[in-house]
């Protein structure tokens, strides 16, 4: 049921597939915790990196995944390549075609970019980020940091709160805590929602108090300063006075809820100084989730079926 | 020498039904219900075919001067007929823009020598179509321009539109706008709605259209010029110019078959050959737009035709340009209309043939009646035919039609009674 699959957005996957890759990235949890961490599952597998957007974190997490699996790894970014001297994103994608790799990791700033790319490859595509679009291995992680923690879904609520608008983060995330069965509130000032956004069947809130009380997880998003100078707001200290996740609105959650954020975090903005490293905070669990989760998902898309005997 | 049309059944504003029709010197002679040739006449037997008045276009892009690459008067006056289109007007977007009256008089010489369909030249409302200072409305209407437009962009200034208008008025003929916000557009690539939320694309409110009909509606109560709205694409739209019409102030608006046929969930595959502006329609706004040309808010349907190179438009979404061929698929794209949404054929018919000819003060075309030209186009609404690239006429072969099977076929085109496209022959 994965095997050979392109993975554009999380709604690739139904409920079922979704739990199945959470359980394979446990599996693959403990080998990174290993001495020797590398498995052979992807050994003679050809898997091209390509980022069109400069990317550390998700390009680094997918590199350590592929490796772990031993995959044989091309990293290709836009900076480094002939794209900067005008050749077109169809034209850089016949000539990688042309060298037999098996699959390609994409991050690009245009929303589209994967599907688009699949117009010219027969190989395997995962999309690593597209534009405002969709960003599907961020809301694997996080679903499966959240169901780590929590375990069921069906009675949780999940707060995101910040830009909505400009993030790929959160329309995945919303979809993967919708298919999962979580209650979704969300909250920005309506400058940083886009249009219709109820229809993802969330709720959506004014004011951050009542999206994070009771809450289990509450997730922060990254504000940049340049939606202020394009006016979606006043100020950065005006944001965060009255959207910024703070200690005093953590205490309105659930006594064990739990704060994430997809990183890069802006401390004293979207997130109160020195909360990111409350006992409540998960975020650096997070970046590992990110590697076992990507681990699982490339695993199964190669054809991989049981973990627990792998070595 | 003498034709005879046979046995088709012709849809037009004068005459629909069953119906023969004589051609001498270029014009229809006679209309029976037999007319008998007694071996006098080159006759076309057309039955089973549908007839029409040859097509009226008053929105296309054909891109001469400078934008060779994507089209030339040749090439597109030839999809024109391909799509039983045998009159149209070129929008004076190129470059340099249709500003003066060399420019008009070029594009009219030119398509004149290449006797192909007949051109009529839109002229631009500014100089250099910068919105700044007006254009020699004058010396294009004497070369021969039919209306005004700085389509492509809006005018901005309101004051600056407004003494276009008045100039304009003086001189009798219409100014067509481009009603669009560009602060409002903000770079935008989509309507505004779910689905802009859902694809990721950045989005075009719909009344970036709207605040300028409203604006427009307003300058033409002021000036009592004829204001002609391009490509109306919204609910808010056709609800502001239902009620300037019902207020008496001069104003006609068109529709394109883009915005008849799809809406803004076919983004689904960012396919750049559906990316055209303004944007396609959000469901809701579609429903609209068939009500108002129903009613008859919307006056007149065009393909607003704007071919690109296909290096153009295979990139990113997002950074494509604006635009749908659509010449070529006229007839095709028409009939399609009237089976998706079941509004009658002849209503259709006449707002592609006898109203624009009426808006445009264009004589002798536009109906199947004694006298007029004998424009005509042989319709085949069984036939099927696949459309490829190189089927099309025109070098856009941007339109989201390519690579599909289609129902009904253009047989013929006459122009003045001469065959002026086959089939048969290609
Ligand atoms: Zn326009």
């Amino acid at each position: 049921m994965f095997k050979g699959k392109d993975v554009i957005d999380v709604d690739c996957f139904n409920r079922e597939e979704m739990l199945h890759i959470f359980q394979t990235a446990k599996n693959f949890k403990e080998i990174l915790t290993r001495p020797i961490k590398k498995v052979p599952a992807l050994r003679g597998k050809r898997i091209c990196n390509l980022f069109f957007e400069p990317s550390t974190r998700t390009r680094i997490s997918f590199e350590i995944a592929e490796k772990t699996l031993s995959a044989d790894v091309t990293n290709f970014s836009a900076s480094t390549s002939s794209l900067k001297k005008g050749e077109s994103f169809k034209d850089t994608i016949l000539t990688l075609s042309a060298m037999g790799i098996d699959m390609y990791v994409i991050r690009h700033s245009e929303p589209g970019a994967p599907l688009m790319l699949k117009r010219y490859t027969n190989a395997m595509v995962i999309n690593a980020g597209d534009g405002i679009h969709a960003h599907p291995t961020q809301a694997i992680l996080d679903g499966y940091t959240i169901w780590e923690k929590k375990k069921n879904f069906e009675s949780i609520k999940i707060a995101i709160i910040g830009d909505i608008s400009h993030s790929r983060v959160a329309r995945s995330d919303i979809k993967m805590f919708r298919l999962l069965g979580a209650k979704v509130v969300i909250c920005a000032p309506y400058t940083l929602l886009p249009m219709a956004i109820d229809n993802y069947d969330v709720i959506v809130s004014r004011k951050p108090e009542e999206a994070i009380e009771n809450a289990d997880v509450i997730m922060g998003l990254r504000m940049q300063l340049e939606r202020q100078t394009s006016g979606l707001f006043p100020s950065l200290r005006e944001y965060n006075e009255i959207f910024g996740i703070t200690q005093a609105r953590m205490k309105l959650a659930k006594p064990d809820a739990i704060l994430m954020h997809p990183g890069p975090i802006n401390r004293g903005v979207e997130l109160d100084s020195n909360i990111a490293d409350a006992a409540y905070s998960v975020i650096p669990e997070q970046v590992t989730n990110g590697v076992a989760t990507r681990m699982a998902l490339l695993y199964l898309l190669f054809g991989g079926v049981q973990v627990e005997n792998i070595d | 020498m003498r034709t005879l049309i046979k046995g088709g059944q012709l849809i037009s504003h004068s005459y629909e039904g069953k119906y023969d029709i004589l051609i001498s010197n270029g014009r229809i002679e006679k209309i029976a219900k037999s007319i008998s040739s007694d071996g006098k006449y080159t006759e076309i037997d057309v039955s089973n075919c549908l007839v029409f008045p040859g097509f009226i276009d008053m929105h296309t892009h054909l891109r001469e001067p400078g934008y060779e690459y994507r089209e030339t008067l040749n090439t597109g006056l030839k999809a024109a007929l391909h799509g039983g289109v045998t009159t149209l007007a070129c929008m004076p977007n190129t470059l340099p823009p249709i500003d003066n009256k060399a420019n008009v008089s070029f594009l009219l010489g030119k398509s004149k020598r290449l006797d192909l369909a007949d051109l009529l030249v839109i002229g631009a409302i500014t100089k250099g179509r910068e919105g700044k200072e007006l254009a020699n409305m004058g010396e294009m209407k004497m070369a021969g321009a039919i209306a005004f437009s700085d389509d492509g962009s809006p005018v901005t200034n309101s004051h600056v539109m407004r003494r276009a208008m008045e100039y304009a008025k003086v001189l009798g003929l219409p100014i067509i706008s481009h009603c669009e916000t560009l602060e409002l557009s903000d770079g935008g690539h989509m309507r505004e709605g779910w689905f802009s939320t859902y694809f990721g694309i950045h989005p075009i409110p719909d009344v970036a259209e709207s605040i300028m009909v409203g604006r427009d509606i307003e300058l033409s109560y002021l000036t009592g010029e004829h204001l002609h709205v391009a490509h109306v694409s919204t609910k808010r739209s056709v609800s502001l110019i239902r009620q300037a019409k019902r207020d008496g102030i001069p104003i006609t608006c068109e529709v394109t078959f883009n915005h008849l046929l799809f809406t803004d969930e076919a983004l689904s595959d960012y396919d750049t050959n559906k990316k055209v502006n303004p944007p396609l329609p959000t469901r809701k706004d579609q429903e609209a737009l068939y009500e108002a040309l129903e009613d008859g808010t919307i006056d007149i349907l065009v393909t607003d035709h704007a071919p690109y190179a296909p290096h153009e438009k295979e990139v990113e979404f997002q950074r494509s340009p604006f635009g749908i061929s659509g010449l070529d698929l006229f007839t095709n794209m028409l009939f399609e209309v009237h089976r998706r949404l079941g509004i009658e054929m002849k209503k259709l018919v006449e707002a592609a043939t006898f109203i624009p000819a009426r808006l445009y003060h264009l004589e002798d075309r536009g109906d199947i009646k004694e006298g007029d030209l004998a424009d005509l186009v042989i319709f085949d609404p069984e036939q099927t035919w696949k459309c490829l690239p190189e089927t099309l006429y025109s070098k856009g072969k941007n339109t989201p039609f390519v690579g599909k099977e289609i129902k009904g076929k253009v047989i013929t085109t006459l122009e003045e009674g001469k065959i002026v496209y086959d089939a048969e022959k290609g």
